[in-house]
């Protein structure tokens, strides 16, 4: 499983570890449920194995997944990689906040299913704004597209930079790294040639970052241009490091 | 006529420009380096973010004071909001939040140069906060007493997290207590750790070392979800009292207190 089902939010708060150590005979998929997470291999896998026995699984978690123990359930079907509710569990993330669902649907990627939820993400990514996704999803996507190497145009990219909050341009800038140091993506530059003059100072050490890890011939005019600009550098919020490689790209470029 | 007038608005005072009076209250929030082992995944990032989407919603329903804020436009860490205490003066609570992860993945943070400036930023925000903030909460693992960390962890011969190493040299732990020595704080601070075993792990030393700190921790294995709702708990807790605290004082002052804006 490309996440860790340990990310599966519980809010419930009388759930408390002390029932999860209970070993007593299971009264409920409740019990399995919170077996699955922070208990030994052993103490686990009897929970998969148990849970797999009861009648009606499936349609009990569809039902529970509408309910406030959603969680649990979204940790069963993590656990047992139940694939088949990929299509639920997309159609649930469009109105939750949290990104929960994003990370339940992650833990069940496969070959055969990647390139549809890949699909989905990019488009719900372009229209974050006007389709009520939150910064948590869009992070969460966007680092999924990051990780299965799902390309995004420059274009769309851009835009989810300008609509996002700050942990979502943060995140954009992360993705087209991904691309970047590869060597691919080149368009991707401009977006860090922009993120060298945004107000933010932290956008602006990480693309210092991403910049020196650029071979120096990819590293443009422009995007030195941006760099030229930096007067930032002696904000004294700016850790010395980032003051270091600003001067040594710029020393590198004459 | 002009200079009688001019005399009159001298004397009745309403010359005087009031002067805003703005009480800070500085609380730090830095999660530390939340890696899953043996899996790949990190996910203080979106922790972090869980909390700071609380914290920026609207004011609308909330029973707590988890809400209203905004962010400050040169630093996407630090969020505040502002609460009128009376017509010149107001309470300013900013909370610094900090991740310690630059993505999600361990193995590709860990070749990630900007990773080594992330931990540095999320311990400077811990440590620092120690020496002048109101209150600082830790948000990560224990790392059986060696914590808190703020870095990919160092990795034992099994590929599993040296525990050994964190109980024989116990950096973390050893960060705090010299900035909690050295800091010239007066004032009381809260300082929680919303992590495993917290109380048993870093609690006696606190302790030992000053009677200015509130140490709030845990006895037991907390699961995350748990941290994360208590920090908000005491977070909403401890702007809750400093404004009634404030209030109260800026009443005291002046004749005509205004209704605060929550």
């Amino acid at each position: 499983m490309r996440f860790c089902i340990f990310f599966i939010f519980i809010f419930s708060t009388n759930l408390s570890w002390s029932k999860t150590s209970n070993h007593s005979p299971p009264t409920s998929w409740r019990l399995e449920a919170l077996r699955l997470t922070g208990e030994s291999e052993g103490i686990h896998d009897r929970a998969v194995h148990r849970l797999l026995k009861i009648p009606h699984l499936k349609k009990m978690l569809r039902r529970e997944l509408k309910s406030p123990r959603r969680n649990l359930a979204l940790d069963v079907i993590s656990s047992l990689g139940f694939e088949d509710f990929i299509p639920e569990l997309l159609e649930l993330a469009k109105t939750e906040t949290s990104g929960v669902f994003y990370l339940s649907i992650d833990s069940l990627l496969t070959v055969r299913n990647q390139k549809m939820v890949a699909g989905v993400y990019r488009e719900r990514l372009v229209c974050a704004k006007t389709c009520g996704v939150s910064p948590a999803g869009e992070v969460l996507m966007l680092d999924t597209l990051a990780q299965l190497s799902e390309k995004v145009s420059y274009q769309e990219l851009v835009k989810i930079y300008n609509e996002g909050w700050y942990e979502v341009k943060s995140s954009a800038l992360n993705y087209a790294r991904s691309f970047l140091i590869r060597g691919d993506a080149l368009e991707f530059l401009a977006l860090v040639a922009s993120s060298l003059e945004s107000p933010l100072i932290q956008l602006r050490w990480q693309s210092v970052y991403l910049l020196s890890e650029m071979p120096a011939s990819l590293r443009s005019p422009v995007l030195l241009s941006s760099l030229k600009k930096c007067d930032w550098v002696k904000d004294p919020r700016t850790p010395a490091n980032v003051q270091k490689i600003c001067s040594g790209l710029i020393g590198g470029s004459k | 006529m002009k200079k009688w007038l001019l005399l009159f608005i001298f004397l009745s005072g309403c010359h005087r420009k009031q002067v805003a009076i703005i009480h800070n209250v500085d609380i730090r929030i830095a999660f530390g380096y939340k890696d899953t082992r043996p899996t790949r995944f990190v996910g203080d990032r979106y922790e972090r973010l869980y909390i700071v989407q609380d914290l920026l919603r609207p004011c609308l329903q909330t029973k707590n004071m988890i809400c209203g804020f905004s962010r400050d436009e040169q630093d996407g860490d630090s969020l505040h909001r502002i609460f009128v205490l009376t017509k010149i003066e107001s309470l300013d609570v900013r909370v610094k939040i900090t991740p310690s992860s630059v993505g999600p993945d361990d193995e590709l943070n860990r070749r990630n140069p900007y990773q080594n400036l992330q931990s540095l930023i999320a311990e400077n925000n811990l440590m620092t906060g120690l020496g002048s903030a109101k209150a600082v909460f830790y948000v990560g693992h224990s790392r059986d007493g060696g914590g808190p960390d703020f870095a990919p962890p160092i990795i034992a011969a099994n590929k599993e997290v040296d525990y050994r190493w964190y109980q024989e040299n116990k950096p973390g732990i050893k960060k705090v207590l010299l900035a909690i020595g050295s800091s010239q704080m007066k004032e009381h601070q809260v300082f929680g750790m919303m992590s495993c075993l917290s109380s048993k792990h870093f609690e006696k030393s606190i302790k030992v070392l000053t009677k200015r700190v509130s140490f709030v921790s845990t006895h037991k294995l907390i699961y995350y979800t748990e941290a994360l709702n208590q920090t908000l708990t005491e977070v909403s807790k401890l702007m809750n009292e400093q404004l009634t605290t404030e209030l109260s004082a800026a009443t005291s002052r002046t004749s005509t207190p205004k209704t605060f804006g929550f």
